[in-house]
Protein backbone atom coordinates (compact mmCIF):
# COMPACT_ATOMS: atom_id res chain seq x y z
CA UNK A 1 0.00 0.00 0.00
CA UNK A 2 1.36 3.17 -1.61
CA UNK A 3 -0.40 6.13 0.39
CA UNK A 4 -0.81 6.14 4.19
CA UNK A 5 -3.30 3.52 5.88
CA UNK A 6 -4.08 6.55 7.88
CA UNK A 7 -5.07 8.41 5.35
CA UNK A 8 -6.98 5.84 3.37
CA UNK A 9 -9.26 5.03 6.54
CA UNK A 10 -10.40 8.88 6.19
CA UNK A 11 -10.88 8.20 2.51
CA UNK A 12 -13.14 5.38 3.18
CA UNK A 13 -15.05 6.39 5.88
CA UNK A 14 -18.24 6.23 4.13
CA UNK A 15 -17.37 3.37 1.67
CA UNK A 16 -20.01 0.15 2.98
CA UNK A 17 -17.21 -1.88 3.26
CA UNK A 18 -15.88 0.14 5.98
CA UNK A 19 -19.70 0.40 7.52
CA UNK A 20 -20.39 3.60 6.01
CA UNK A 21 -24.09 4.14 4.85
CA UNK A 22 -25.14 6.20 1.65
CA UNK A 23 -28.83 7.94 2.58
CA UNK A 24 -30.83 4.80 0.94
CA UNK A 25 -29.21 3.18 4.10
CA UNK A 26 -29.99 5.77 6.39
CA UNK A 27 -33.45 5.75 5.34
CA UNK A 28 -33.80 2.05 5.59
CA UNK A 29 -32.24 2.20 9.18
CA UNK A 30 -34.75 4.18 10.38
CA UNK A 31 -38.12 2.46 9.10
CA UNK A 32 -36.90 -0.47 10.89
CA UNK A 33 -36.68 1.95 13.96
CA UNK A 34 -39.36 4.14 13.42
CA UNK A 35 -41.51 0.60 12.83
CA UNK A 36 -40.68 -0.24 16.22
CA UNK A 37 -41.50 2.87 18.73
CA UNK A 38 -44.58 3.28 16.03
CA UNK A 39 -43.57 6.15 13.40
CA UNK A 40 -45.96 6.12 10.70
CA UNK A 41 -43.59 5.50 7.26
CA UNK A 42 -43.62 9.29 6.09
CA UNK A 43 -40.73 10.82 6.80
CA UNK A 44 -40.61 12.86 9.77
CA UNK A 45 -39.28 16.19 9.74
CA UNK A 46 -36.50 17.39 11.91
CA UNK A 47 -37.80 19.78 15.03
CA UNK A 48 -36.68 23.47 13.66
CA UNK A 49 -33.34 24.20 15.76
CA UNK A 50 -34.73 27.80 16.48
CA UNK A 51 -37.80 29.56 17.89
CA UNK A 52 -39.35 30.06 21.52
CA UNK A 53 -39.05 26.22 22.94
CA UNK A 54 -35.16 26.37 21.67
CA UNK A 55 -35.14 29.66 22.68
CA UNK A 56 -36.38 28.82 26.35
CA UNK A 57 -34.46 25.49 26.53
CA UNK A 58 -31.05 27.82 25.59
CA UNK A 59 -32.12 30.04 28.33
CA UNK A 60 -32.88 27.29 31.16
CA UNK A 61 -29.54 25.02 30.26
CA UNK A 62 -27.45 27.81 30.26
CA UNK A 63 -28.62 30.53 32.12
CA UNK A 64 -25.95 30.15 35.19
CA UNK A 65 -22.90 31.04 32.99
CA UNK A 66 -24.35 34.58 31.62
CA UNK A 67 -25.32 34.93 35.21
CA UNK A 68 -22.11 34.25 36.41
CA UNK A 69 -20.30 36.49 33.86
CA UNK A 70 -23.09 39.03 34.31
CA UNK A 71 -22.11 39.35 38.26
CA UNK A 72 -18.74 39.68 37.56
CA UNK A 73 -18.81 42.07 35.27
CA UNK A 74 -21.43 44.10 38.01
CA UNK A 75 -18.73 42.88 41.04
CA UNK A 76 -15.43 44.86 38.76
CA UNK A 77 -17.75 47.88 37.79
CA UNK A 78 -19.16 48.48 41.11
CA UNK A 79 -15.84 48.48 42.79
CA UNK A 80 -14.17 50.18 40.75
CA UNK A 81 -12.25 49.85 37.41
CA UNK A 82 -9.47 51.81 39.61
CA UNK A 83 -9.65 49.25 42.04
CA UNK A 84 -8.43 46.57 39.54
CA UNK A 85 -6.29 48.34 37.95
CA UNK A 86 -3.95 49.95 41.61
CA UNK A 87 -4.95 45.77 42.31
CA UNK A 88 -2.55 44.56 39.52
CA UNK A 89 0.39 46.00 41.14
CA UNK A 90 -0.06 44.65 44.62
CA UNK A 91 2.01 42.24 46.47
CA UNK A 92 1.41 39.32 48.59
CA UNK A 93 0.13 40.49 52.41
CA UNK A 94 -1.16 43.89 50.27
CA UNK A 95 -5.61 44.76 51.01
CA UNK A 96 -5.63 44.59 46.89
CA UNK A 97 -3.80 41.61 46.65
CA UNK A 98 -6.69 39.70 46.91
CA UNK A 99 -8.48 41.45 43.99
CA UNK A 100 -5.80 40.99 42.03
CA UNK A 101 -5.95 37.11 42.33
CA UNK A 102 -9.85 37.48 42.14
CA UNK A 103 -9.19 38.67 38.76
CA UNK A 104 -6.54 36.45 37.53
CA UNK A 105 -9.03 33.34 38.33
CA UNK A 106 -12.02 35.18 36.34
CA UNK A 107 -9.79 35.77 33.66
CA UNK A 108 -8.65 31.51 33.63
CA UNK A 109 -12.82 30.67 34.04
CA UNK A 110 -13.27 32.51 31.14
CA UNK A 111 -10.41 31.52 28.91
CA UNK A 112 -10.22 28.61 26.46
CA UNK A 113 -8.01 25.51 27.17
CA UNK A 114 -5.05 26.77 24.89
CA UNK A 115 -5.28 30.38 26.39
CA UNK A 116 -5.44 28.96 29.95
CA UNK A 117 -2.26 27.31 29.54
CA UNK A 118 -0.18 30.92 28.13
CA UNK A 119 -2.54 32.50 31.09
CA UNK A 120 -0.74 30.30 33.67
CA UNK A 121 2.37 30.87 31.92
CA UNK A 122 1.79 34.77 32.16
CA UNK A 123 0.88 34.25 35.98
CA UNK A 124 3.41 32.14 36.79
CA UNK A 125 5.76 35.62 35.55
CA UNK A 126 4.28 37.61 38.12
CA UNK A 127 4.37 35.92 41.21
CA UNK A 128 8.60 35.57 39.87
CA UNK A 129 8.12 39.15 39.84
CA UNK A 130 6.31 39.49 43.01
CA UNK A 131 9.11 37.14 44.87
CA UNK A 132 11.80 39.53 43.56
CA UNK A 133 9.59 42.53 44.41
CA UNK A 134 9.02 40.89 48.41
CA UNK A 135 12.77 40.71 48.57
CA UNK A 136 13.58 42.52 51.88
CA UNK A 137 10.30 44.56 51.49
CA UNK A 138 9.39 43.73 54.70
CA UNK A 139 10.84 45.10 57.90
CA UNK A 140 9.67 42.09 59.55
CA UNK A 141 12.78 39.68 57.72
CA UNK A 142 10.86 36.17 59.09
CA UNK A 143 7.83 37.17 57.45
CA UNK A 144 9.25 38.86 54.28
CA UNK A 145 10.89 35.35 53.94
CA UNK A 146 7.38 33.52 55.03
CA UNK A 147 6.02 36.24 51.56
CA UNK A 148 8.81 35.13 49.26
CA UNK A 149 8.17 31.75 50.00
CA UNK A 150 4.53 31.87 49.29
CA UNK A 151 5.00 33.51 46.11
CA UNK A 152 7.77 30.70 44.74
CA UNK A 153 4.77 28.16 45.62
CA UNK A 154 2.61 30.20 43.72
CA UNK A 155 4.88 30.48 41.20
CA UNK A 156 5.49 26.41 40.99
CA UNK A 157 1.58 25.78 40.85
CA UNK A 158 1.07 28.63 37.72
CA UNK A 159 3.76 26.29 36.17
CA UNK A 160 2.58 23.04 36.89
CA UNK A 161 -1.28 24.40 36.02
CA UNK A 162 0.09 25.55 32.70
CA UNK A 163 2.27 22.41 31.94
CA UNK A 164 -1.36 19.99 32.55
CA UNK A 165 -3.43 22.61 30.45
CA UNK A 166 -1.20 22.24 27.57
CA UNK A 167 -1.08 18.16 28.02
CA UNK A 168 -5.38 17.99 28.48
CA UNK A 169 -5.20 20.36 24.86
CA UNK A 170 -3.09 17.55 23.40
CA UNK A 171 -5.19 15.13 24.81
CA UNK A 172 -8.41 16.07 23.19
CA UNK A 173 -6.98 17.09 20.09
CA UNK A 174 -7.21 20.68 20.41
CA UNK A 175 -6.15 21.83 16.61
CA UNK A 176 -4.07 24.86 18.48
CA UNK A 177 -2.12 22.28 20.67
CA UNK A 178 1.19 23.24 18.87
CA UNK A 179 0.79 27.16 18.63
CA UNK A 180 -0.08 26.80 21.87
CA UNK A 181 3.08 24.53 23.22
CA UNK A 182 4.95 27.40 21.36
CA UNK A 183 3.45 30.57 22.98
CA UNK A 184 3.77 28.29 26.65
CA UNK A 185 7.53 27.93 25.75
CA UNK A 186 8.33 30.82 24.56
CA UNK A 187 6.78 32.70 28.12
CA UNK A 188 9.19 30.12 30.32
CA UNK A 189 12.00 30.90 28.17
CA UNK A 190 11.15 34.72 29.09
CA UNK A 191 10.93 33.35 32.57
CA UNK A 192 13.82 31.48 32.69
CA UNK A 193 15.52 34.86 31.29
CA UNK A 194 14.09 36.74 34.34
CA UNK A 195 15.37 34.12 36.87
CA UNK A 196 19.18 34.23 35.27
CA UNK A 197 18.85 38.36 35.90
CA UNK A 198 17.42 37.63 39.60
CA UNK A 199 20.55 35.21 40.40
CA UNK A 200 23.12 37.84 38.64
CA UNK A 201 21.66 40.71 40.68
CA UNK A 202 20.84 38.67 43.84
CA UNK A 203 22.37 40.15 47.24
CA UNK A 204 21.00 37.22 49.29
CA UNK A 205 21.74 33.72 49.55
CA UNK A 206 17.96 32.85 49.88
CA UNK A 207 16.91 34.77 47.26
CA UNK A 208 19.50 32.59 44.94
CA UNK A 209 18.60 29.47 46.02
CA UNK A 210 14.77 30.09 45.83
CA UNK A 211 15.49 31.50 41.98
CA UNK A 212 17.22 27.90 41.70
CA UNK A 213 13.85 26.31 42.70
CA UNK A 214 12.20 28.24 40.54
CA UNK A 215 14.26 27.45 37.56
CA UNK A 216 14.43 23.25 37.91
CA UNK A 217 10.31 24.09 38.11
CA UNK A 218 10.29 25.62 34.82
CA UNK A 219 13.30 22.97 33.24
CA UNK A 220 10.63 20.48 33.78
CA UNK A 221 7.71 22.59 32.28
CA UNK A 222 9.85 23.45 29.35
CA UNK A 223 10.43 20.34 28.41
CA UNK A 224 6.96 18.89 28.82
CA UNK A 225 5.70 21.41 26.33
CA UNK A 226 8.75 20.16 24.64
CA UNK A 227 7.64 16.66 24.60
CA UNK A 228 3.85 18.11 23.92
CA UNK A 229 5.30 19.87 20.72
CA UNK A 230 7.23 16.55 19.26
CA UNK A 231 4.00 14.60 19.78
CA UNK A 232 2.01 16.51 18.17
CA UNK A 233 4.00 17.23 14.90
CA UNK A 234 4.63 13.27 15.12
CA UNK A 235 0.78 12.43 14.78
CA UNK A 236 0.06 15.07 12.06
CA UNK A 237 3.59 15.72 10.19
CA UNK A 238 2.48 18.74 8.22
CA UNK A 239 4.64 21.47 6.87
CA UNK A 240 3.42 23.87 9.45
CA UNK A 241 4.10 21.54 12.54
CA UNK A 242 7.53 21.56 11.08
CA UNK A 243 7.88 25.36 11.07
CA UNK A 244 6.64 25.70 14.69
CA UNK A 245 8.97 22.64 15.68
CA UNK A 246 11.81 24.28 14.00
CA UNK A 247 10.91 28.22 15.22
CA UNK A 248 10.62 26.34 18.94
CA UNK A 249 13.93 24.29 18.30
CA UNK A 250 15.62 27.74 17.23
CA UNK A 251 14.26 29.54 20.14
CA UNK A 252 15.67 26.77 22.81
CA UNK A 253 19.10 26.71 20.49
CA UNK A 254 19.10 30.73 21.12
CA UNK A 255 18.52 30.17 25.11
CA UNK A 256 21.23 27.68 25.76
CA UNK A 257 23.71 29.37 24.00
CA UNK A 258 22.79 32.59 26.07
CA UNK A 259 23.11 30.49 28.89
CA UNK A 260 26.07 28.96 27.93
CA UNK A 261 27.83 32.87 27.51
CA UNK A 262 25.91 34.22 30.93
CA UNK A 263 27.76 30.98 32.83
CA UNK A 264 31.02 31.81 31.28
CA UNK A 265 30.92 35.43 32.41
CA UNK A 266 29.61 33.97 35.87
CA UNK A 267 33.09 32.13 36.28
CA UNK A 268 34.91 35.67 35.16
CA UNK A 269 33.38 37.66 37.58
CA UNK A 270 33.82 34.94 40.32
CA UNK A 271 36.85 34.50 39.57
CA UNK A 272 37.96 38.54 40.01
CA UNK A 273 36.16 38.33 43.03
CA UNK A 274 38.63 35.55 44.20
CA UNK A 275 41.33 37.53 42.94
CA UNK A 276 40.00 40.78 45.01
CA UNK A 277 42.79 41.46 47.83
CA UNK A 278 40.47 43.23 49.77
CA UNK A 279 38.35 40.44 50.63
CA UNK A 280 39.57 37.48 53.27
CA UNK A 281 38.48 34.25 52.14
CA UNK A 282 39.56 32.67 55.55
CA UNK A 283 37.60 30.20 56.82
CA UNK A 284 35.39 29.82 53.84
CA UNK A 285 36.15 27.67 51.70
CA UNK A 286 36.19 28.77 47.86
CA UNK A 287 37.87 26.73 44.70
CA UNK A 288 40.98 27.06 43.20
CA UNK A 289 41.88 28.64 39.72
CA UNK A 290 42.01 24.75 38.39
CA UNK A 291 38.62 24.20 40.01
CA UNK A 292 37.30 27.29 38.31
CA UNK A 293 38.45 25.79 35.34
CA UNK A 294 36.66 22.07 35.87
CA UNK A 295 33.46 23.94 35.62
CA UNK A 296 34.12 26.36 32.83
CA UNK A 297 35.50 22.76 30.26
CA UNK A 298 31.70 21.52 30.10
CA UNK A 299 30.43 25.07 29.23
CA UNK A 300 32.39 25.17 26.78
CA UNK A 301 32.48 21.47 25.93
CA UNK A 302 27.99 22.61 25.11
CA UNK A 303 29.45 23.25 21.37
CA UNK A 304 29.59 20.11 20.59
CA UNK A 305 26.58 18.86 21.78
CA UNK A 306 24.90 21.50 19.97
CA UNK A 307 25.97 20.74 17.08
CA UNK A 308 25.44 16.83 17.52
CA UNK A 309 21.77 18.29 18.57
CA UNK A 310 21.41 20.22 15.11
CA UNK A 311 22.65 17.33 12.85
CA UNK A 312 19.87 15.55 14.43
CA UNK A 313 17.40 18.13 13.60
CA UNK A 314 18.39 18.66 10.24
CA UNK A 315 17.82 14.93 9.57
CA UNK A 316 14.30 14.86 10.65
CA UNK A 317 14.99 13.10 14.30
CA UNK A 318 13.02 16.13 16.62
CA UNK A 319 12.79 13.72 19.22
CA UNK A 320 16.65 13.20 19.70
CA UNK A 321 17.18 16.64 19.11
CA UNK A 322 15.15 18.15 21.44
CA UNK A 323 16.70 15.22 23.73
CA UNK A 324 20.20 16.56 23.61
CA UNK A 325 18.89 20.01 24.44
CA UNK A 326 17.83 18.55 27.60
CA UNK A 327 20.92 16.83 28.25
CA UNK A 328 22.73 20.43 27.65
CA UNK A 329 20.19 21.64 30.04
CA UNK A 330 20.25 19.25 33.03
CA UNK A 331 23.91 19.65 32.76
CA UNK A 332 24.04 23.14 32.44
CA UNK A 333 21.28 23.81 35.83
CA UNK A 334 24.03 21.12 37.69
CA UNK A 335 27.13 23.75 36.83
CA UNK A 336 24.83 26.62 37.36
CA UNK A 337 23.83 25.65 40.91
CA UNK A 338 27.27 24.94 41.86
CA UNK A 339 28.26 28.53 41.17
CA UNK A 340 25.26 29.70 42.71
CA UNK A 341 27.41 27.91 45.83
CA UNK A 342 30.47 29.76 45.20
CA UNK A 343 28.31 33.10 45.12
CA UNK A 344 26.91 32.72 48.15
CA UNK A 345 30.21 32.24 49.95
CA UNK A 346 31.56 35.27 48.02
CA UNK A 347 28.98 37.24 49.58
CA UNK A 348 28.84 35.61 52.91
CA UNK A 349 32.31 36.17 53.08
CA UNK A 350 31.91 39.99 51.69
CA UNK A 351 29.62 40.62 54.61
CA UNK A 352 30.30 38.78 57.54
CA UNK A 353 33.24 36.72 59.29
CA UNK A 354 33.34 33.10 59.26
CA UNK A 355 31.54 31.72 62.41
CA UNK A 356 34.87 29.52 63.28
CA UNK A 357 37.93 29.98 61.59
CA UNK A 358 38.71 26.58 59.99
CA UNK A 359 36.59 24.31 61.56
CA UNK A 360 33.24 25.38 60.08
CA UNK A 361 33.59 26.68 57.36
CA UNK A 362 31.13 26.57 54.96
CA UNK A 363 31.09 23.89 52.27
CA UNK A 364 31.09 23.71 48.65
CA UNK A 365 30.67 20.86 46.79
CA UNK A 366 33.79 19.53 44.96
CA UNK A 367 33.51 20.26 41.24
CA UNK A 368 33.17 17.88 39.06
CA UNK A 369 36.45 16.67 36.93
CA UNK A 370 36.69 17.67 33.16
CA UNK A 371 36.62 14.15 31.88
CA UNK A 372 33.73 12.81 34.49
CA UNK A 373 31.28 15.74 33.53
CA UNK A 374 28.87 13.66 31.54
CA UNK A 375 27.00 15.95 28.93
CA UNK B 1 -24.60 20.38 14.02
CA UNK B 2 -23.20 21.87 17.02
CA UNK B 3 -23.21 19.78 20.47
CA UNK B 4 -25.57 22.10 22.03
CA UNK B 5 -28.42 20.95 19.29
CA UNK B 6 -27.76 17.88 19.41
CA UNK B 7 -28.42 18.17 23.28
CA UNK B 8 -31.33 19.97 22.86
CA UNK B 9 -32.85 17.01 20.74
CA UNK B 10 -31.67 14.52 23.11
CA UNK B 11 -33.42 17.02 25.74
CA UNK B 12 -36.76 16.42 23.45
CA UNK B 13 -36.70 13.59 23.38
CA UNK B 14 -36.43 12.68 26.88
CA UNK B 15 -39.03 15.75 27.95
CA UNK B 16 -41.52 14.69 25.67
CA UNK B 17 -40.66 11.34 23.30
CA UNK B 18 -40.36 13.77 20.40
CA UNK B 19 -39.89 11.14 17.72
CA UNK B 20 -39.24 13.95 15.07
CA UNK B 21 -35.80 15.08 16.97
CA UNK B 22 -35.07 11.06 17.97
CA UNK B 23 -35.19 10.79 13.89
CA UNK B 24 -32.57 13.54 13.46
CA UNK B 25 -30.40 12.05 16.04
CA UNK B 26 -30.58 8.42 14.18
CA UNK B 27 -29.59 10.70 11.12
CA UNK B 28 -26.79 12.11 12.50
CA UNK B 29 -25.23 9.30 14.68
CA UNK B 30 -26.48 5.36 12.89
CA UNK B 31 -23.44 5.67 9.91
CA UNK B 32 -20.63 5.91 12.97
CA UNK B 33 -22.14 3.51 14.93
CA UNK B 34 -22.54 1.41 11.95
CA UNK B 35 -18.83 1.40 10.92
CA UNK B 36 -18.10 0.87 14.69
CA UNK B 37 -20.41 -2.52 14.34
CA UNK B 38 -19.50 -3.47 11.01
CA UNK B 39 -15.75 -3.98 12.02
CA UNK B 40 -16.70 -6.38 15.09
CA UNK B 41 -19.06 -8.82 13.27
CA UNK B 42 -18.90 -10.53 10.21
CA UNK B 43 -21.58 -10.17 7.98
CA UNK B 44 -23.33 -7.16 6.75
CA UNK B 45 -26.97 -7.91 7.77
CA UNK B 46 -25.46 -8.51 11.58
CA UNK B 47 -23.81 -5.02 11.63
CA UNK B 48 -27.39 -3.83 10.57
CA UNK B 49 -28.95 -5.85 12.92
CA UNK B 50 -27.34 -4.77 15.95
CA UNK B 51 -26.91 -0.83 14.58
CA UNK B 52 -31.05 -1.44 14.89
CA UNK B 53 -30.79 -2.55 18.07
CA UNK B 54 -28.71 0.17 19.59
CA UNK B 55 -30.94 2.99 18.68
CA UNK B 56 -34.37 1.08 19.60
CA UNK B 57 -33.00 1.03 23.07
CA UNK B 58 -31.32 4.53 23.21
CA UNK B 59 -34.52 5.37 22.39
CA UNK B 60 -35.93 3.26 25.56
CA UNK B 61 -33.84 4.35 27.66
CA UNK B 62 -33.62 8.58 26.20
CA UNK B 63 -37.48 8.27 26.60
CA UNK B 64 -36.99 7.93 30.81
CA UNK B 65 -33.85 9.25 31.69
CA UNK B 66 -30.80 11.83 30.90
CA UNK B 67 -28.11 11.60 28.49
CA UNK B 68 -25.48 13.92 28.61
CA UNK B 69 -23.03 12.60 25.95
CA UNK B 70 -24.91 11.03 23.52
CA UNK B 71 -21.92 9.83 21.28
CA UNK B 72 -20.03 8.19 23.83
CA UNK B 73 -23.70 6.55 25.12
CA UNK B 74 -24.73 5.69 21.93
CA UNK B 75 -21.19 3.73 21.79
CA UNK B 76 -21.45 2.28 25.09
CA UNK B 77 -24.94 0.57 24.10
CA UNK B 78 -23.44 -0.72 21.07
CA UNK B 79 -20.80 -2.55 22.91
CA UNK B 80 -22.50 -3.64 25.22
CA UNK B 81 -25.13 -5.48 22.55
CA UNK B 82 -21.95 -6.86 20.32
CA UNK B 83 -20.82 -8.32 23.39
CA UNK B 84 -24.57 -9.82 24.32
CA UNK B 85 -24.49 -11.00 20.54
CA UNK B 86 -21.32 -12.66 20.90
CA UNK B 87 -21.89 -14.56 24.00
CA UNK B 88 -25.64 -15.68 22.55
CA UNK B 89 -23.22 -16.83 19.33
CA UNK B 90 -20.25 -17.92 21.82
CA UNK B 91 -17.84 -16.68 19.90
CA UNK B 92 -15.23 -15.36 21.70
CA UNK B 93 -12.45 -13.43 18.54
CA UNK B 94 -14.81 -12.25 17.00
CA UNK B 95 -13.34 -10.36 13.49
CA UNK B 96 -10.09 -11.40 13.44
CA UNK B 97 -9.95 -14.66 11.14
CA UNK B 98 -13.18 -14.54 10.60
CA UNK B 99 -13.08 -11.14 8.68
CA UNK B 100 -10.17 -11.87 6.92
CA UNK B 101 -11.68 -14.90 5.23
CA UNK B 102 -14.48 -12.86 4.02
CA UNK B 103 -12.43 -10.32 2.82
CA UNK B 104 -10.55 -13.07 0.50
CA UNK B 105 -13.29 -15.17 -0.35
CA UNK B 106 -14.95 -14.67 -3.67
CA UNK B 107 -19.16 -14.05 -3.86
CA UNK B 108 -18.84 -12.48 -0.46
CA UNK B 109 -20.27 -8.94 0.22
CA UNK B 110 -17.16 -7.36 -0.13
CA UNK B 111 -16.56 -9.25 -3.29
CA UNK B 112 -19.77 -8.96 -4.38
CA UNK B 113 -19.73 -5.12 -3.94
CA UNK B 114 -16.41 -5.18 -6.37
CA UNK B 115 -14.28 -3.88 -3.94
CA UNK B 116 -11.46 -1.55 -4.89
CA UNK B 117 -8.02 -2.77 -4.55
CA UNK B 118 -6.85 -0.71 -1.98
CA UNK B 119 -9.71 -0.74 0.24
CA UNK B 120 -9.18 -4.75 0.38
CA UNK B 121 -5.58 -3.79 1.25
CA UNK B 122 -7.00 -1.79 3.85
CA UNK B 123 -9.80 -3.96 4.99
CA UNK B 124 -7.27 -6.77 4.87
CA UNK B 125 -4.42 -4.85 7.31
CA UNK B 126 -7.64 -4.04 9.91
CA UNK B 127 -8.47 -7.40 9.65
CA UNK B 128 -4.91 -8.04 11.12
CA UNK B 129 -5.16 -5.86 13.50
CA UNK B 130 -5.90 -6.70 17.27
CA UNK B 131 -9.80 -5.45 18.06
CA UNK B 132 -9.04 -2.57 20.52
CA UNK B 133 -6.61 -1.56 17.57
CA UNK B 134 -9.04 -2.01 15.19
CA UNK B 135 -11.76 -0.18 17.10
CA UNK B 136 -9.60 2.91 18.31
CA UNK B 137 -8.18 3.34 14.73
CA UNK B 138 -11.99 3.62 13.28
CA UNK B 139 -12.74 6.13 15.92
CA UNK B 140 -9.61 8.33 15.50
CA UNK B 141 -9.61 8.51 12.32
CA UNK B 142 -12.92 7.54 10.24
CA UNK B 143 -15.09 9.28 12.90
CA UNK B 144 -12.21 11.92 13.64
CA UNK B 145 -13.27 11.70 17.34
CA UNK B 146 -10.68 13.54 20.15
CA UNK B 147 -8.81 11.71 22.17
CA UNK B 148 -11.21 12.78 24.80
CA UNK B 149 -14.00 11.32 22.96
CA UNK B 150 -12.86 8.22 22.61
CA UNK B 151 -11.41 8.01 26.08
CA UNK B 152 -15.46 8.73 27.54
CA UNK B 153 -16.49 5.69 25.71
CA UNK B 154 -13.71 3.77 26.15
CA UNK B 155 -14.02 4.07 29.87
CA UNK B 156 -10.38 5.17 29.86
CA UNK B 157 -8.10 8.20 30.46
CA UNK B 158 -6.68 9.81 28.01
CA UNK B 159 -3.46 8.44 28.53
CA UNK B 160 -3.89 4.87 27.89
CA UNK B 161 -6.45 5.80 25.06
CA UNK B 162 -3.05 7.92 23.82
CA UNK B 163 -0.71 5.02 24.36
CA UNK B 164 -3.35 2.73 22.47
CA UNK B 165 -3.18 4.46 19.78
CA UNK B 166 0.40 5.19 19.53
CA UNK B 167 0.60 1.29 19.60
CA UNK B 168 -2.48 0.90 16.85
CA UNK B 169 -0.46 3.08 14.70
CA UNK B 170 2.77 0.84 14.60
CA UNK B 171 0.51 -2.22 14.80
CA UNK B 172 -0.66 -1.21 10.91
CA UNK B 173 2.63 0.41 9.94
CA UNK B 174 4.21 -2.66 10.55
CA UNK B 175 2.14 -4.39 8.48
CA UNK B 176 2.28 -2.12 5.62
Amino acid sequence: MNKSPFKQLKRFKHDPRFGGMDEAAKGASWAKIAAAIGVDDEPVEAPALQGVSYGVWLLTQYLSKPVLVGTFSVVVIASGWLTTVRASDSLPGDALYSVKKITEQAQLRLASLDRRAILHTEFAGRRLQEASDLQGESTNASESASLVHGAIEAYKQEISSAAASLRQLKDEGGVTTLATASSVQQNLQAIDTTIDAVVADSVSAEATQEALVAKEVTKVASEAATTVAVEVHEEEKTALSTYELKQMFKSELGQIEARQRFDLERIEVIRAALADESISYAGFTVPTSDELLAYEYPIVAVDSLLSQAMNSFAAGGFRSAFATLQEIDTSLLAIEAQLAQIEITIMNARTQPPAVVGEEAIEIEEPAKAEDVVL
Amino acid sequence: MSDLEIKFLAFRVYRSADKQAFSRLHELHVERIRRFVAFKVARPEEADEITSEVFFRAWEYMTSQKVDNLTAFLYKVARNIIADHYRKSKRTEPLTEERAAVTATPGSFIHDLEVHEEAEQLLTLMAGLKPEHREVLVMRYQDEMSIAEIAQVLDKNSNAVRVLLHRAKQAIKRQV
